[in-house]
């Protein structure tokens, strides 16, 4: 028995010791991680959309509303910044870009992904759904120019041959691509990796929705080359980007509230 | 144990350089290795920041070795290794995130390095935080050293770069091979058979 008690104190302490350590190293990185990860995200939105000079947005989390078994629009979470610090709410938007409605929720300081959404409370803030699917889109912002807006910047996942590939593109008002960037991945070094390269990326700078699909699967409209001996991977990112247009194309989503 | 003099302590410190070199000798978790050494700057990202990890545990788990009942020396083990792993990540994550991208699941995967863990129970459990220290020391730069090493050649035969700068002439076609992980797997193949090879011959002049 005394031994008993002695191996649950040790592992409790332990463990104790070990929690109290990683808490005080989170207080101390918190900070500059989450800078770098602003930074980065900075320069990531300029280079996607070069033309811009401001981005109105940020990370979100998305729904697919189906009514009828049809897309019939789009439940956003997000984070906004206002007089009162930071807001989270939950609004929905039907196909034409209209808000159904909005709720703010209390959960401020819980990390997006954290915050524990269900299906009743997607259906409060849009009626219409039946059924709300969660969508890959990670972050939209409105690119503006003089304060005028001239496009959107999609932040989004595809599905790699090892793992999520986190990227982020641009697109103008016309419609055309304006820019590409792999903001995480765990594709193979060598062959997968390749997606980040400057080659591999600007073919898909001016490029029109239609345009993105890899030539090997489609010669006649593909205008995409993958990257050799990594099908799948370049698969995965082209796949991102054009469902992401398709799904998102007439959002005007995290721009107003 | 007997009190180690300093010729022991030095012998635990150098022993991880050749004679128990934890990547060609102990060959345990290598999957770290054959992952993280594509390039050498990598390479030499997963060593630093492994020879931390397998310091700060190597000091904790012989500090606690008689406080630690035997039935749960593992899951205690388990902690403290966690919990240093946790810290570098954070901190590459923070200071050098560069780095942090570029070693991906890596570094958390550190934690279940099976070096790390073998030390602890077959050296540091048994011995004292000095001699503890020497071999997580030696052990440390053992590991960064070779698969550095690793690394350079394959980045080099693979990629025809040294450390990021391009070294070999433009009409060098890379052999992709070397980049994959049966390329990791050669490399070492040789090494272990250089090393080997070393071994014998030190061995015989000194009898």
């Amino acid at each position: 028995m005394r031994d008993f008690t002695r191996m649950i104190l040790v592992l409790f302490i332990v463990c104790g010791l070990s929690a109290g350590s990683l808490a005080v190293m989170n207080a101390i990185t918190k900070d500059p991680i989450e800078k770098h990860e602003e930074e980065t995200r900075q320069i990531a939105l300029q280079e996607v959309f070069a033309d811009a000079e401001k981005f109105d947005g940020g990370p979100v989390r998305a729904w697919v509303a189906l009514s009828k078994g049809q897309e019939s629009g789009h439940v956003f979470l997000t984070r906004k910044k206002g007089d009162s610090g930071l807001t989270t709410l939950v609004f929905g938007r039907d196909a034409n870009g209209v808000t159904t409605g909005h709720q703010d929720l209390s959960d401020d300081n819980a990390r997006l992904r954290d915050i524990e959404v269900d299906q009743e409370q997607l259906k409060k803030v849009f009626p219409n759904g039946e059924e709300f699917k969660p969508s890959a889109l990670q972050g939209v912002w409105t690119a503006l120019r003089n304060g005028k807006d001239v496009g959107r910047v999609f932040e989004t996942l595809g599905q790699g041959y090892s793992g999520p590939i986190t990227l982020m593109f641009g697109m103008d008002s016309s419609g055309a691509v304006t820019g590409l960037r792999i903001l995480s991945h765990t594709e193979t070094p060598g062959l997968g990796a390749k997606i980040t390269t400057a080659q591999f990326r600007d073919q898909f700078r001016n490029k029109r929705p239609e345009q993105l699909i890899l030539r090997k699967h489609d010669p006649a409209r593909g205008q995409i080359d993958a990257v050799t001996g990594a099908t799948i991977s370049s698969r995965a990112v082209t796949r991102a980007l054009s469902t992401t247009i398709e799904s998102f194309n007439s959002e005007k989503a995290g721009g107003d509230k | 144990m007997s009190q180690p003099g300093s010729s022991s302590l030095l012998k635990e410190l150098t022993k991880g350089f050749i004679r128990e070199n934890p990547i060609l000798v102990i060959m345990l978790g290598l999957c770290a290795t054959l992952a993280c050494s594509t390039s050498a700057t990598d390479a030499l990202g997963m060593g630093v920041a492994f020879s931390f990890v397998m310091l700060g545990s190597n000091i904790v788990v012989a500090a606690i070795r008689k406080l630690v009942p035997s039935q749960v020396r593992i899951p205690v083990y388990i902690i403290v290794i966690s919990t240093f792993v946790t810290i570098v990540d954070y901190t590459l994550k923070a200071y050098f995130p560069a780095l942090s991208q570029s070693l991906g699941v890596f570094v958390p995967l550190i934690v279940v390095n099976c070096i790390v863990m073998a030390r602890a129970e077959a050296f540091s459990s048994k011995n004292t935080v000095m001699a503890s220290l020497m071999d997580g020391i030696g052990m440390g730069i053992g590991f960064t050293a070779i698969i550095t090493l690793i690394g350079a050649i394959r980045e080099l035969l693979g990629n025809g770069s040294l450390f990021g700068h391009q070294v070999m002439s433009a009409q060098y076609q890379p052999f992709m091979i070397f980049i994959l992980p049966p390329g990791a797997f050669l490399v070492i193949g040789f090494l272990m058979a250089l090393h080997r090879k070393i071994m014998m011959t030190f061995y015989k002049s000194q009898r």
